[in-house]
């Protein structure tokens, strides 16, 4: 559904009646939380937990100040991994796979609070196959058809509710590295299993992703991650969406965003399965 | 003897006739009510010279405004739904013209608005925390009569006289504003410049005096807002009422009313034209009958009892595409039935000559009807399939007691303590964000899966009236308890979401308050002093981690003074001045960075508070004619704001030009001059 179109039929009937001015308000800064951005998978790489701290709203910082001399140790209940923080902030496991089906939990010491969260590996269908298609196609802002590079997944869904998915993708043209296409979240294609629930191809479920033909030639690879995630991650990454795309009066009232963490940290810990596949565009 | 006499002209004070006892507030049963008379409402300074019931009603104790430039309003720390708002006893579901800057009342055709606050009589219901009850004039029995206005941004025509003399009268009333047309005065590339912005109102009634025993009338209200802005958009939104009463006399102890209502509240959206053509409607429709009785028992026991019944139609989303438009298909979301039935008894007793009770009982009713998809949930809001019903099957219905009390202690004739209680049921939920009268609001019924809300109010009042009821002062207190209101769990989806209810959470809610007053009904000056102390909070699990906080409409201090000062036979001047303490906010206390994008941290829900909110107005009327003249002619002056105080109607946090976090207040009104020309003949 073409929601976004209504959020600019408000704007400018309010804007029509109303005058802005920015004004000094006093904002009860609170004192400094710490953010954990932490993932893990079951592909053999070393797996990277990044803890920041929080900072002023009215400051720009071009990167959060790291929290730095955490101990930070991954456990699935048997066996502990302890992170070795290599540059400030930057904690990584060694590397390793980490199994499905498995409960994980990430406690971190910093500067005299203990911190954790706990995430479960759950696991989905590989993908079938990927294929790449171009389709002609209206995008919103000037009216005009455009030709657009979409790409098609095929994923057996299983029967029953409950499973979330993320998809990130990258593109190497013939010549040049990998392109990260979906570099920060608001990129990151996300959504829950409940409109292609237990379809299968080949009449099953394919993933479209819209972009210029130009980011995919002939003989360009494209490589996609599917990760199967858990209900508690999508919920994060719906509210991180909101509060990124703020502004509407349709909004919901503002409120922090969910975290898996305790004891007042930000962020979320994050154990997903992951399935990675290629095609080679034609 | 021849003795002259000399002719001498005396002058007699002027004989005012009054319609009700002056010290009715002190001598009556029911409490915390307010009887607002058109008169009044009209001579107080309106904003663009658009006279508001209201506006005039937000003036009162215990009324909050839903903030800058808004006919919302908050009674008691309830939330903007739960007003029972009525037009000739039909419901009124959005009485907001222009995003709630004007109501739809027009004041032409208004004869009074009565407002209970609490100790809500048993013959009202389905709302928690208020009932305003706004009249229509009858018409004029006698003689025709023409009035109307001319101002700014509006122009109103009143035709009313007999259609047989003293037996059927009638009255047509009807208002549009036309603030369209200064905007095809810009320049031909502002977009604003082909922009349609208006709203009218129809209102008409006929009465018909059968005999002394039968007495008949209906009325009819359509209003329309009409938003848009050549081939990019268009949005309209409005109500349709129709009510038809019959009042028969059965004999002089036992008086009936038999009356019918219709009522649709709808809106539509869409781009008229072009590849992306599409509409949208939503409407609520009501369809309602009622039969009331009073009996007189005898001189210390008045009876009163009825029944109503409503069926309820919700169809929150109807979206087809247009034109060339074939990017999607018609979308219908679901459509909603239920009927709601009420059935109520009342006894007002006087026990000896100083006490007087009045109790009652009413007992209501909520089924919901088939056709229907309802989904359910587990205990932690996670969908686990859905329940699909035929149409007609009525899958779930609710019943609740509602006991009402009142009483009234006469310490002497000039003052009076009095007590209440009621207990209402509201089957309804407005499911907003928005605290002002956005028109794309979704009515949604209780359900499976949200149980109707339910407010215990107890309120004590002392009242006394002083030097010959020149000065009527009253201190009440409240103290109300409401139990499953909806909020919104946090950052949840609210549009066009098939499983609304799965995001909506339910909790209690607590207020308290003291409101004083101080009138003053005669003399050269009259108006009013009010102060309401209250306090608002809600506690709904997963809101807030569980912890109450701040309702946004808690204002703990709110003052309101109206002075209208009679400076000759011509000449009327009037002031307001209003103050409340600002509207709560959430506010960030901090930022994080998540990959590349910076998210902001919150405070607890409304922990911080947009800057108070104050304003003066001040208007002159005066009368071109005089009062034996049958051409009646005036003008009114006002200016809304007088010494221009920027009011923040919102306050968004977000980067400015050079990309720096900012605190951005959107304010609606600086100072605004007015000017209206009223005739009558």
């Amino acid at each position: 559904m073409k929601i976004r179109i209504f959020l600019p039929i408000f704007i400018t009937a309010i804007s029509v009646l109303s005058c802005t001015k920015d004004i000094d308000f006093d904002l009860n800064e609170e004192q400094e939380r710490i953010v954990i951005d932490g993932f893990i998978t079951n592909v053999k790489q070393k797996h990277l937990i990044k803890i920041t701290r929080t900072t002023s709203f009215f400051k720009t910082y071009e990167e959060a100040p790291a929290a730095e001399n955490a101990n930070v140790v991954l456990s699935d209940g048997v066996e502990s991994y302890l992170c070795i923080e290599e540059t400030p902030g930057n904690y990584y496991t060694r590397e390793l796979a980490f199994e499905l089906e498995k409960n994980y939990t990430l406690t971190i010491d910093y500067k005299g609070k203990t911190y954790t969260a706990s995430d479960y590996m759950n696991s989905i269908n590989d993908i079938d196959s990927i294929e790449t298609f171009e389709s002609e196609d209206l995008i919103f802002g000037d009216g005009k058809m455009k030709l657009l590079a979409s790409i098609a997944v095929f994923v057996r869904e299983t029967e029953g509710i409950g499973d979330y998915y993320l998809w990130k993708y990258q593109v190497k043209k013939p010549d040049t590295a990998y392109k990260d296409m979906t570099p920060t979240f608001t990129d990151w294609i996300f959504f829950p299993d409940e409109f292609v629930e237990g379809k299968s191809p080949p009449d099953g479920w394919v993933f479209f992703d819209r972009i210029p033909t130009s980011e995919i030639v002939p003989g360009s690879i494209v490589r996609l991650q599917m990760f199967g995630i858990s209900k508690g991650y999508y919920d994060f990454l719906v509210g991180l969406r909101q509060q990124v795309f703020r502004g509407g009066l349709f909004d919901g009232p503002q409120a922090n965003i969910s975290t898996n963490f305790d004891n007042g940290a930000l962020g979320y810990f994050v154990a997903a399965s992951e399935d990675i596949a290629f095609t080679t565009k034609e | 003897m021849n003795i002259e006499l000399l002719p001498s002209a005396a002058r007699l004070n002027m004989v005012e006739v009054v319609g009700e006892a002056q010290n009715r507030n002190v001598e009556e049963v029911q409490m915390s009510t307010i009887d607002m008379k058109m008169e009044t409402i009209k001579k107080i300074p309106a904003l663009m010279g658009e006279v508001d019931v209201i506006r005039a009603i937000q003036l009162l104790p215990g009324v909050q405004s839903g903030g800058e430039g808004s006919t919302g309003f908050f009674v008691r720390g309830g939330g903007l739904d739960q007003n029972l708002i009525l037009l000739d006893e039909a419901p009124i579901y959005n009485a907001s013209h222009l995003f709630g800057i004007f109501s739809v009342f027009n004041q032409d055709a208004i004869k009074n608005a009565e407002l209970y606050k609490g100790g809500i009589p048993a013959r009202y219901g389905g709302r928690l925390s208020s009932v305003l009850d706004v009249r229509m004039k009858e018409g004029n029995s006698k003689k025709t009569k023409v009035s109307g206005g001319i101002g700014l941004i509006s122009s109103r025509l009143t035709i009313e006289g007999p259609l047989i003399k003293d037996k059927i009268s009638y009255v047509i009333s009807g208002r549009r504003t036309y603030g369209d047309l200064f905007l095809k005065l810009l320049p031909d590339d502002n977009p604003a410049s082909d922009a349609q912005l208006f709203f009218y109102d129809l209102n008409g009634k006929i009465n018909w005096r059968i005999n002394d025993k039968n007495r008949v009338f209906i009325s009819a209200y359509t209003g329309r807002d009409v938003l848009g802005a050549g081939d990019l958009f268009n949005l309209g939104w409005g109500n349709q009422t129709i009510s038809a009463r019959w009042n028969h006399i059965f004999n002089d102890k036992l008086f009936s009313n038999f009356t019918g209502i219709y009522s649709n509240f709808n809106y539509n959206l869409g781009v008229p034209s072009g590849p992306n053509e599409f509409v949208w409607t939503s409407k609520i429709l009501n369809y309602s009958f009622k039969n009331d009785y009073t009996y007189y028992l005898n001189t210390n026991n008045t009876v009163k009892f009825g029944i109503q019944s409503t069926y309820h139609t919700f169809k929150p989303a109807l979206i087809e595409p247009g034109g060339e438009n074939e990017s999607f298909n018609k979308v219908e979301y679901f459509n909603r039935y239920a009927l709601e039935n009420g059935i109520y008894v009342s006894n007002e007793q006087k026990i000896g000559g100083r006490f007087t009770l009045q109790y009652g009982l009413r007992l209501s009713s909520f089924s919901n009807i088939g056709q229907d998809t309802v989904y359910t949930y587990d205990d932690e809001y996670n969908n686990t399939g859905f329940n699909a019903y035929e149409s007609g099957d009525i899958y779930n219905t609710f019943a609740n007691l509602e006991p009402r009390l009142a009483a009234k202690f006469t310490i002497d004739d000039n003052s009076s303590v009095k007590a209440s209680y009621n207990r209402m049921t509201q089957y309804l939920h407005l499911a907003t964000n928005s605290t002002g009268g956005a028109p794309l609001d979704v009515w949604m019924p209780s359900s499976t899966n949200t149980a109707p809300g339910v407010a215990d109010q107890i309120a004590l009042g002392y009242f006394r009236n002083l030097s010959k009821n020149m000065f009527e002062t009253s201190v009440e207190v409240y103290y109300k308890v409401l139990q499953n209101q909806i909020d919104f769990a946090d950052n949840a989806n609210i549009l066009l979401n098939k499983q609304l209810e799965g995001v909506i959470r339910q909790g209690g809610g607590e207020s308290f308050g003291a409101e004083f007053y101080v009138k003053k009904q005669t003399g050269k000056i009259t108006g009013w002093v009010s102060y309401t102390l209250s306090r608002a909070t809600r506690t709904v699990d997963g809101i807030n981690n569980g912890n109450a906080y701040l309702a946004n409409y808690h204002r703990p201090h709110s003052v309101s003074i109206v002075a209208m000062y009679a400076l000759n036979d011509k000449l009327d001047l009037s002031a307001t001045w209003v103050y409340n303490t600002g509207t709560r906010l959430t506010a960030p206390t901090g930022r994080f960075n998540y990959g590349t994008e910076l998210v902001p941290v919150y405070s607890d829900r409304n922990a911080s508070k947009m800057p108070d909110y104050h304003r003066a107005d001040v208007g002159l009327n005066w009368k071109l004619s005089d009062d034996d003249q049958r051409w009646k002619n005036s003008l009114n002056f006002s200016i809304y704001n007088v010494y221009g105080r920027k009011n923040a109607f919102a306050i968004n946090f977000v980067d400015n030009e050079v990309n720096l976090p900012t605190a951005r207040m959107t304010y609606l009104f600086s100072i605004i001059p007015s000017i209206t020309w009223n005739f009558e003949f």
